[in-house]
């Protein structure tokens, strides 16, 4: 069983978050197919207690708080994440390892256990990542939350997986320096069939109501839930998408609630053109046409350093239809 | 000692490729110019079109770089890699399909004209005495067997290096890991990786493939690339110095990506 536990929840005390987003948040997680969350007091109190069902709930604990025990204590919650020391069956120690050459003694018996950190795991490379993993850690009882100072947090995530770990700990869009749950998701749905039969236009909107909340838009070529990363301007993509979208998409845009365009620049080719005009109701016009209607295109493009929109495409049409056409008819 | 290890920059090439970025002439003279003193070892300029872009950028990159290798970027067909050839760039670069979806469905052709028309562009880059490297495109998807007779075959025509192009960018570290072992195992032809981002692993994969033995990793300025664009240069350098020395200096990328910044359009800036 994969278990991939979201805390983008944690990673969101400095911003003011409503009850009511709260909740959203929690459904479009449910509809990705998410069914483990991390939360925190906090998120626990806006939420006046009431969890939403169908989420198995971990609560995450600071130092000062279990110390002094003053935190909920609720059927809901499955687990707690405790401070290294913990006692009761549901508390989950948690080890902050920066580095494979800190020891890894854990005194736990076969329970869980939680370790966040091991940014540079991979930087010798899996095979030595693997043995460490089975020489150091209780894989099957482990709960792994990378961090990604090294961009490498994703594919630790998935080794870990990959490795039978119990379970991992992510966020969306990698908030808070983590993997990043929908890479996660994604990967494991292309490459091993993981929720095959299922559809995620949820990241679209998980993404506008990140985006809401922190106030900072998600690059536009962020993996998966990029709002252009189906855009396409090269002619040679154009054609081999057009012939069958698996040429170049590694899954098809409306999977995580995108839509592929055709984009007109410098790279463009003949059929980007052709394309573009019957979208737009041009239905006239010739390959000869195209044709040289990509030359202004791509001088266009050039000059201003940008892609020609569809409404400056359909300026350049018009003008074209004024010269070329009627010198053709006549 | 850290190892060497020799970055590829085709910002240039795949990264104008990420929609909405567009390079005049001038900019690709002004950015190849910086790139080239930063320590890479090759710098993609770009795909010869006479048509999209002439001929004079590359005339004056080739004159005025001190240090990178130029190359241009050729599909497999013979006539391509003859315009490429007659710029007399320092390498071209053909990219192959080796995929089942890409030669069948994309192309509508077979493997025997995979290798008769790799045997055919050689020929042509032989004639003009330019060095070959190849690609794998779409390896991430593409039949083992027949990459390493494909690998077997351009050994043997004199191409010198196989960037393993994982063109929808669905490798993860361990499989990327593979097919390295793989073909390490079977030939020596030393191996350059062009990795995608789009599950966010291409540093990773890059790390992983050049812990493996590859030689050449190909990076873009901020990441930029088809999609969810290519290796980030500076992340994969921050990732890979503790064991590799890649020959750039993180500071020197900053200053680079801020030419980059100042360079491209202003709608371009925001999308980064």
């Amino acid at each position: 069983m994969i278990k991939i536990i979201d805390s983008t929840l944690c990673m969101l005390n400095d911003y003011p978050l409503t009850k009511e987003q709260i909740k959203c948040f929690i459904s479009f997680v449910g509809n990705v197919g998410i069914k483990d969350l991390q939360i925190n007091p906090l998120i626990y109190e806006m939420l006046e207690g009431e969890l939403p069902e169908g989420f198995v709930y971990y609560l995450e604990l600071g130092t000062m708080t279990y110390m002094r025990g003053n935190y909920p204590i609720d059927d809901k919650i499955k687990y707690y994440f405790t401070p290294k020391r913990s006692t009761l069956p549901n508390e989950i120690e948690t080890h902050q390892l920066n580095d494979i050459t800190e020891p890894t003694d854990f005194h736990i018996d076969n329970r869980l256990i939680k370790i966040v950190g091991l940014d540079s795991l991979l930087l010798n490379g899996c095979d030595g990542a693997v043995i460490w993993f089975q020489k150091k850690i209780p894989v099957k009882t482990t709960i792994l939350c990378p961090e990604n100072t090294y961009h490498c947090a994703t594919a630790t995530a998935l080794l870990f997986l990959e490795q039978k770990g119990y379970g991992v700990v992510t966020t969306f869009s990698g908030i808070g320096n983590k993997a990043a749950t929908e890479q996660i998701i994604m990967a494991l749905h292309v490459s091993e069939r993981y929720m095959n039969n299922k559809l995620f236009p949820d990241f679209a909107n998980i993404k506008i109501w990140l985006e809401e909340i922190v106030g900072i838009k998600i690059p536009s070529f962020a993996p998966v839930i990029g709002d252009r990363i189906f855009h396409v301007e090269s002619g040679v993509h154009v054609d081999g998408i057009m012939k069958k979208p698996a040429n170049y998409e590694p899954y098809p845009p409306e999977e995580v609630g995108l839509k592929r365009k055709v984009i007109l620049g410098k790279y463009s080719g003949k059929n980007s053109v052709m394309i573009k005009l019957q979208k737009l109701g041009y239905n006239e016009y010739t390959e000869k046409d195209a044709e040289k209607l990509l030359k202004i295109i791509k001088q266009k493009s050039v000059l201003e350093g940008t892609a020609v929109s569809d409404s400056e495409f359909t300026k350049i049409v018009e003008g074209y239809d004024c010269h070329e056409k009627t010198t053709k008819n006549s | 000692m850290k190892k060497p290890l020799k970055i590829v920059d085709t910002t240039l090439r795949d990264g104008e490729q990420c929609p909405g970025i567009i390079f005049s002439p001038e900019n690709k003279v002004k950015l190849a110019l910086a790139l080239d003193k930063i320590g890479f070892y090759e710098i993609e300029v770009g795909i010869y079109d006479r048509k999209t872009e002439g001929k004079e950028f590359l005339r004056e990159i080739m004159e005025r770089r001190k240090n990178s290798k130029i190359s241009l970027w050729a599909r497999l067909i013979p006539n391509d890699v003859m315009e490429a050839a007659k710029q007399k760039p320092d390498l071209i670069h053909i990219a192959a399909p080796v995929s089942y979806v890409q030669i069948y469905s994309k192309l509508n052709k077979n493997k025997q004209w995979v290798e008769k028309a790799l045997i055919q562009c050689m020929e042509i880059a032989d004639n003009f005495d330019v060095p070959i490297t190849l690609g794998f495109e779409d390896c991430s998807r593409a039949d083992t067997g027949f990459m390493i007779r494909l690998a077997y075959l351009a050994e043997s025509l004199g191409v010198k290096t196989i960037r393993l192009a994982d063109t929808v960018g669905i490798f993860t570290p361990t499989k990327a890991g593979k097919l390295i072992k793989e073909l390490k195992s079977k030939t020596s032809l030393p191996i350059e990786t062009h990795e995608h981002n789009d599950f966010g692993m291409a540093v990773a994969n890059s790390l992983e493939m050049a812990v493996l033995g590859a030689e050449f990793i190909d990076c873009t300025l901020f990441g930029i690339g088809e999609r969810a664009g290519n290796c980030n240069l500076y992340d994969f350098v921050h990732a890979a110095e503790m064991r590799f020395d890649t020959g750039i200096e993180k500071r020197d990328i900053l200053e680079v990506q801020k030419l980059f910044l100042q360079t491209v359009h202003k709608d371009v800036r925001s999308l980064l």
